[in-house]
């Protein structure tokens, strides 16, 4: 088995742990019945969330 | 010239960019609840924007006005058209603005025939919304049809978990309202 390969950060996924996701955050709160639906996991929920995007990287100023 | 008009202004802008910059702005003033019906005209004439990013941005702000459970004439036939453009985003966008809608009793049978062809959408966001979607609208409105049923079955062994549950959110609220399987009966 291959070892799982950790995900890069999500778009949604903000500082303080929150989805900004308002489509994904609907889902988790009507369909997947997620007490906490705003808060996401990280690695535990990307792998499961369709509305996973990875976050563009911001190239540094000089 | 007040925020909002301001921003109704440059949506009208022939300038694409400027119509962009204000489409950022007007996403952030949705996510503190800062804007009302007024916008909506012009949100329903750049529904039909050439550029897709435009397209996208514009439906996300029809959805996030519903789900703000701001009152106006909402676009229903535009959103729609929306369902079936050839950007997964967009269609996403309007299936989800369109379940957002039916908080605020807007709806109608005319949507169900498109969100069926999305549920066999290449992309599982847009099956899963698609699903969702059909389920507000028979638990909200009391509107849904058999031909949800098969479809929506089939999503049961879908790979992803996200519309999985969708399909079973659907169906229970289908079931609700009666629309559901005929238990199979045994040869006699």
């Amino acid at each position: 088995m291959s070892p799982t390969v950790e995900k890069k950060q999500c778009l949604w996924h903000a500082s303080d742990g929150r989805c900004a996701s308002c489509k994904a955050r609907r889902i988790r709160n009507d369909i997947l019945h997620l007490k906490d639906y705003e808060m996401c996991r990280g690695q535990e929920d990307y792998v499961t969330c369709d509305f996973y995007k990875v976050k563009p990287e911001v190239p540094l100023k000089k | 010239m007040s925020g909002v008009e301001e921003l109704r202004s440059q949506l009208k802008s022939s300038r694409k960019e400027e119509r962009m910059a204000a489409l950022e702005r007007l996403h952030i003033l949705l996510r503190e609840k800062e804007v009302g019906s007024s916008i909506l005209p012009q949100l329903a004439e750049l529904l039909a924007a050439s550029d897709p990013i435009e397209r996208r941005m514009t439906s996300w702000a029809v959805g996030k006005l519903a789900q703000n459970k701001v009152k106006g004439e909402y676009p229903l036939p535009k959103l729609i058209e929306l369902l079936m453009d050839d950007d997964e985003e967009v269609r996403e966008n309007a299936a989800w603005a369109l379940g957002e809608l039916t908080s605020s009793g807007i709806g109608d049978e005319g949507e169900i025939r498109s969100l069926n062809v999305l549920l066999e959408d290449p992309h599982p966001q847009v099956r899963g919304m698609a699903a969702w979607t059909l389920g507000r609208l028979a638990e909200r409105l009391g509107i849904g049809h058999y031909s949800s049923l098969q479809p929506l079955h089939l999503l049961l062994e879908d790979n992803s978990l996200n519309v999985r549950r969708s399909a079973i959110y659907a169906l229970d609220h289908l079931s609700v309202i009666g629309i559901k399987s005929e238990p199979q009966k045994l040869p006699k």
